[in-house]
């Protein structure tokens, strides 16, 4: 167990998790390094989001994390019974229920040892067994916590959604859709043809309902963009993208609006309880936040076409040149 | 006359001005069916989830609630029903342990 003063805090979406390192971290750096330095070298990406907690502030989790090529604690039991299995440019990741826990085994790569995390049903008790000689060791890690995090804000009217979002004129705009259909490089054309339009987050910032209003939040996992901003803003726009041949903006509303919302969030699908808060927050969503559907091309024009469609004023071409964002 | 209830986990939600269920589906991995329902629709789903119920029991209580026929009321319910159960939103209480 790890004592209170080598728990690390970070706060993202306004909610507080901890993570507590081993020993065998500070021994794997080979000296004993203060405060944040070991854990700022393993999840660099969290360093905007340390934290300080409020008198009495309860965190959602804290990770208790272990270094350990042989993850002693956590391995799935013969009984666990696969829920999902995914596989992406961060590795394999696979979902077991196991008993009253479920545990979810990360490999980077092919013949990689597995991290591991085990966690309660509600992820308030979470333990990760990580093995500190591989070189994706922080990756892996900031995966497990993007997970914990992620089903533990669900009950909080709060959601990690696979997104590129951008803000302009303090809103911020999301494109959504499925992998490879081009969220990162409609978000760069608005850096590109939108004036004073900068990248939130590449791939997964989270959103949170605040005083009555859709909020997109920057957090520290945003896909293969550096772009880990601690900030905020409410979300004027949530758009589903699918490629075409002409551009076109279909809005959506009520049902309609929910669904395009509800394929891009991070949820447990078998976790009745989990998927219920989910389902209950979209609804919310789905009346505070614009949506629609973008057919488009990977053009400037499909900006204009969007803008429009969302209700915002057309920017006047050419007035973007030399705005070009930082992402190529 | 066949007893039926609605299936466990499914619940009725308004988003805006339609209603809505939301069915998770174990076959196919990562696809979610989102069914709409009108308001006649959905208020007989919120009947029909209180308790199980047949065909009958049904069309008796649509025939009271709208003042419409009690033929016309269970021809309705029975498209209705059909279109339930092929969606997997209720099933037949006969079978079942319980």
């Amino acid at each position: 167990m790890a004592s209170a003063d080598n728990i690390h805090f970070y706060r993202v979406a306004g909610f507080l998790f901890g993570v507590a390192l081993a020993d065998g971290f500070s021994r794997a750096e080979g000296a004993s390094l203060p405060g944040y330095a070991v854990i700022d070298r393993l999840l660099p990406s969290f360093v905007p989001f340390r934290a300080v907690p409020e008198e009495g502030e309860k965190p959602l989790f804290v990770a208790d994390v272990a270094a350990s090529a042989e993850p002693a604690v956590g391995t799935a039991s013969r009984e666990a019974v696969v829920l999902e299995e995914t596989s992406n440019d961060m590795g394999r990741a696979t979902l077991f229920a196991d008993g009253d826990r479920y545990t979810v085994e990360l490999t980077s790569r092919p013949g990689a040892a597995a991290c591991v995390m085990t966690a309660d049903r509600r992820f308030e008790s979470v333990v990760i067994s990580t093995d500190m000689a591989d070189v994706f060791a922080g990756q892996t890690l900031s995966s497990m916590l993007r997970i914990a995090c992620s089903q533990a804000v669900l009950p909080h009217g709060a959601v990690s959604i696979h997104a590129s979002a951008v803000l302009c004129g303090g809103r911020a705009y999301l494109f959504t859709g499925r992998s490879g259909i081009g969220k990162s490089t409609h978000s760069s054309l608005w850096l590109r043809t939108v004036p004073g339009a900068t990248l939130l987050n590449d791939d997964n910032p989270f959103l949170r309902i605040e005083n009555g209003r859709a909020v997109a939040f920057g957090t520290p996992w945003s896909g293969k963009t550096p772009c880990y901003r601690n900030e905020k803003a409410p979300v004027a726009g949530l758009v589903r993208l699918r490629q075409a041949s002409e551009n076109r903006f279909v809005p959506k509303s009520d049902v309609e609006a929910f669904s395009v919302l509800l394929p891009g969030c991070s949820v447990i699908r078998k976790d009745r309880r989990l998927y219920d808060c989910l389902c209950d927050t979209l609804v919310e969503m789905s009346e505070m936040i614009p949506v629609g559907i973008l057919e488009c091309r990977p053009d400037a024009d499909a900006v204009a076409v969007c803008r429009k469609g969302l209700g915002l004023p057309e920017e006047p071409c050419g007035a973007c040149a030399g705005n070009a964002g930082d992402l190529d | 006359m066949k007893k039926m209830k609605t299936n466990p986990g499914l619940r009725l939600r308004t988003v805006g001005r339609r209603h809505m269920i939301v069915k998770v589906d174990d076959t196919r991995v990562n696809m979610t069916d989102v069914f709409t329902l009108n308001d006649t629709a959905a208020a007989l789903w919120r009947h029909a989830e209180t308790s199980c119920f047949t065909e009958e029991t049904l069309a008796a209580w649509l025939s009271d609630e709208y003042g419409i026929g009690s033929d016309m009321a269970l021809a309705d319910v029975r498209e209705i029903l059909a279109r339930w159960m092929e969606y997997g939103l209720v099933s037949e209480k006969d079978n079942e342990k319980d």
